[in-house]
């Protein structure tokens, strides 16, 4: 949200929303009224895990690209305007597959070791619905029947924690997280938890975060949508209170925009102390029905470079070891490109994992391209179950027994697919 | 069974059908009874008759915020925004602040009209041509996107009210066959015939040389649209059902008698026991647009015109998390308690404090005046007001029937504390109007009950 080129000189002008923070807040009163010590971490491990979505259905065939493939039909046969040619594609050695260019900036990353990819990626009766696939992938179960989240199911085996352990740092809250016990905040950035005040009396605002702790501890588990409503206010405080004490750290210089502004918040977090180590990030604008090839091209640039920089960040803080990002999309996209230089949404795409524990490298097998290996819909055959993906990153990153993740799953005991250490 | 049409229940149906009543407003529509009420409500228009700069979309939106401010009997306004969730297009793609505002002003003029009338028209609008890739859908190179989104949003919904699929992946593709050539060239509607695919097609077992039109029919026919819409409006402005819930049945009927007539099914909705009942009054969240809106009409708010504050209206509602005119998705907003998630309830007890301290000695896009709640300064005096009556004055302006004991408390020990913890019981004058109420209205906005609807 920039508010570039706003003369914040003006005498007597109030930015209206702009510059919202209040002066003082609980400062005012001095120490010890409302600032309370740092959480403890909570007893979960010491593991942190970022889980990235690209909405929209991300192109796996342009992305993880199978130049040499079957003879390389992804694109003679199918893709002759918007495929990527071979010459361009950054290649693995000893795969029929390789990377879009734009995706250099991780290039030297899985060269290391840190990325892992895993092919063909859907799950049985796959839905071509953005709503239906996200959620899908949210719940970790393919009849997309659940409310809650793969994410909160597993936190859900713990004890509420005293202070959030998640996050959600996206426009709207999803349901990756619902069934979590506790509050899983959605949020920006712990710059924005300051409790507002009027600046011509600032001597006011402590006096009005009394007021607005009583309303909201007056009406706190009260049924309905007041109760909650009022169980969010006292977490807003709690997040205004601890985010306080958090002081502003050196960050590595991360691209523009607001999904490298995630990442960076994310670290910023994790590094904090408060406790929060789970992480849900999104980058939108992966639909692409027309003008693939540009749009592609920058929204995989701008994934790579902000992995590169969180990663950078990851270790200038130490907590590289401790630190894995899950990356997926709700669905890949149509095998053939379409008049309009672009794709519809379509089938199997390849998931990620990245980070310093990760077994780096290229996994399962990459679906069939020949025509007569289609589906009934005309789209590749997923090779790998999602259940299986995220099952691997709850048995190996996050120390579940496998029947323990076959719960958090919905009952399917997931194959440990072996992509983290 | 009838209704009575107390303050309560008249407060509660306008605090429904728009955007924040005034208390005056409710006094005014209860006399006139519930029948009355709801055939006026029904009846009126959009308001306003000036027209936006359209130089750039903040100036639409900040545009389309006043006119809710201003209105006076803001249904069909209020209708515009369901639509605009329903049929969620976004300036983000689209890209033209002029077809945008076409298509906002298409929205607002047919709000009202029955959707099978609405329909074909939103679906001819150049900005959801746009959105959905629909000019890009030719023979031999279909683009699904109008096509699924017409299903599985605009009409009958992914599945029935038995769980079962109301359409499959091939109805999808046929579909977008028939839709191929409808295009639209300089903000009108236009038919490309040379991209038309005209042969024999099949969707929801209906066979033949399908067209767009065709296509439109076979959803309107469905009956699974009619409960799709029906159950969309109920949740909108009673509460949460099921698709399956019998509470629709009657609505749907009124639907197909009175030939998808959106007028018949709100007044049969507002004539409705169940909008009435507990459970319809209790749990609503407010969208940030009854929030913010709301929260002006009441205080009466002066909303400057011009294009320097466009921005600030605009930012306000993007930051409490619905930016007219650029929904997130074309699933529109993810309405109830999304709103006042940690982020979204931060920002409105942010903006509260905003539109609190509006001043109009301060340079700003909106501003207020004590006189909306205590009348000229010369009679605070004689009035006597205490620290519990501003309190009331305030709930009561802001139309907060049952405040909590707690809220209520909080409020008034707020107004009798001094900034240094000190009791300091509150006389009103010019200076505690600006320290002490100001605050109270920020404190009340931000209140967990202002929340609801």
């Amino acid at each position: 949200m920039s508010d570039q080129g706003r003369d914040s000189t003006e005498v007597g002008r109030r930015q209206f929303l702009r510059r919202g923070a209040a002066l003082g807040g609980a400062a005012l009163l001095g120490p010890g009224v409302f600032l309370r010590p740092l959480r403890a971490a909570p007893p979960l491990g010491t593991k942190n895990l970022v889980v990235v979505e690209l909405f929209g259905g991300n192109d796996g065939l342009n992305t993880i690209v199978p130049w040499a493939h079957e003879g390389g039909v992804y694109k003679s046969l199918w893709r002759p305007n918007i495929g990527i040619p071979s010459s361009s594609v950054l290649k693995i050695p000893g795969q029929t597959v390789g990377f879009h260019p734009a995706l250099a900036p991780l290039k030297s990353h899985y060269d290391a070791g840190r990325l892992a990819v895993i092919q063909g990626v859907s799950s049985p009766d796959a839905s071509f619905s953005h709503e239906l696939a996200r959620r899908i992938w949210y719940s970790g179960d393919p009849t997309s029947s659940s409310g809650d989240g793969w994410l909160g199911r597993y936190l859900a085996k713990f004890d509420a924690p005293a202070f959030p352990v998640a996050a959600e740092i996206t426009k709207e809250p999803t349901q990756i997280a619902s069934g979590a016990p506790g509050v899983v905040p959605a949020m920006k950035s712990p710059d924005d938890f300051v409790f507002p005040g009027d600046p011509l009396h600032p001597h006011e605002t402590p006096l009005r975060r009394i007021a607005y702790a009583r309303m909201a501890a007056g009406l706190s588990g009260v049924p309905g949508a007041i109760g909650k409503i009022a169980g969010t206010a006292e977490s807003v405080l709690d997040l205004i209170d601890t985010f306080q004490t958090v002081p502003p750290i050196q960050q590595v210089a991360y691209p523009s925009g607001p999904f490298a502004a995630a990442l960076r918040t994310a670290v910023r977090l994790m590094v904090s102390g408060v406790g929060m180590r789970y992480f849900h990030v999104a980058l939108s604008g992966f639909d692409t029905h027309g003008a693939q090839p540009v749009l592609h091209a920058n929204l995989l640039g701008n994934v790579a470079a902000s992995l590169a920089a969180f990663h950078a960040d990851l270790v200038l803080h130490g907590i590289n070891q401790d630190t894995v990002a899950f990356v997926f999309s709700e669905f890949g996209r149509t095998i053939e490109e379409n008049a309009n230089l672009g794709t519809d949404h379509g089938g199997p795409g390849p998931a990620f994992a990245f980070g310093d524990g990760v077994n780096g490298g290229v996994y399962g097998s990459h679906p069939s391209l020949l025509p007569g290996a289609l589906s009934e819909l005309g789209e590749p055959v997923f090779t790998t179950d999602m259940r299986d993906v995220i099952g691997t990153v709850l048995m190996r990153w996050l120390g579940e027994s496998q029947s323990s993740a076959g719960d958090v799953l919905h009952g399917h005991l997931p194959t440990d697919l072996g992509f983290i250490a | 069974m009838t209704i009575e049409f107390t303050p309560e229940n008249a407060a509660h149906l306008l605090r429904r059908t728009g955007f924040g009543p005034r208390a005056s407003e409710v006094a005014k529509w209860s006399k006139l009874g519930l029948n009355k009420t709801v055939d006026e409500l029904l009846e009126g228009g959009t308001s306003g008759k000036t027209k936006p700069k359209k130089k750039s979309i903040e100036e639409i939106k900040a545009w389309w915020i006043r006119r809710l401010v201003a209105s006076k009997n803001p249904l069909a306004d209020k209708m515009a925004l369901f639509w605009h969730d329903h049929f969620a297009t976004a300036f983000g793609k689209v890209g033209s602040v002029t077809y945008m505002y076409k298509h906002l002003k298409k929205l607002r003029g047919k709000a009202l009209l029955p959707f099978n009338k609405l329909l074909p028209a939103i679906l001819k609008d150049s900005a959801l041509v746009i959105w959905l890739d629909s000019h890009e859908n030719k023979k031999g190179a279909p683009n699904d996107n109008l096509a699924r989104e017409s299903m599985e949003i605009f009409t009958t919904g992914v599945l029935n009210k038995n769980g079962n699929p109301n359409y499959t992946e091939k109805d999808v593709k046929e579909a977008a066959r028939a839709l191929t050539g409808w295009s639209q060239e300089r903000g009108k509607f236009l038919f490309e015939a040379g991209d038309h695919d005209g042969s024999s097609k099949k969707i929801k077992g209906v066979q033949g040389k399908l067209d767009g039109h065709d296509f439109i029919q076979i959803l309107l026919d469905d009956p699974a649209t009619s409960r799709h819409i029906v159950w969309k409006l109920f949740c909108f402005f009673a509460y949460e059902v099921p698709l399956s819930d019998p509470v629709l049945d009657p609505l749907v009927s009124v639907w197909k008698s009175e030939d998808s007539s959106i007028r018949a099914v709100l007044g049969a909705m507002f004539r409705m026991d169940a909008f009435y009942s507990a459970e319809a009054k209790a749990d609503r969240v407010k969208s940030p647009a009854e929030f913010m809106i709301g929260a002006l009409r009441q205080l009466k708010a002066k909303v400057k015109s011009s294009k320097k504050w466009s921005d600030d209206l605009a930012f306000a509602m993007r930051a409490l998390g619905q930016d007219l005119l650029d929904p997130p998705s074309v699933f529109g907003w993810e309405q109830g308690l999304a709103w006042t998630a940690t982020d979204g309830l931060l920002q409105r007890v942010r903006v509260a404090e905003q539109i609190a301290g509006s001043r109009p000695e301060v340079k700003g896009p909106l501003s207020w005046k004590a006189k909306v709640l205590f009348g000229k300064s010369d009679t605070w005096d004689e009035q006597a007001l205490d620290a519990g009556a501003v309190v009331q004055r305030v709930l009561d302006t802001l139309s907060i029937p049952t405040p909590s004991a707690s809220t209520r408390s909080a409020l008034v020990d707020y107004m009798n504390t001094a900034p240094n913890g000190s009791q300091a019981t509150f006389v009103l004058n010019e200076e505690s109007f600006d320290t002490k109420v100001r605050g109270v209205v920020a404190l009340a906005l931000a209140s967990p009950e202002y929340q609801l609807s």
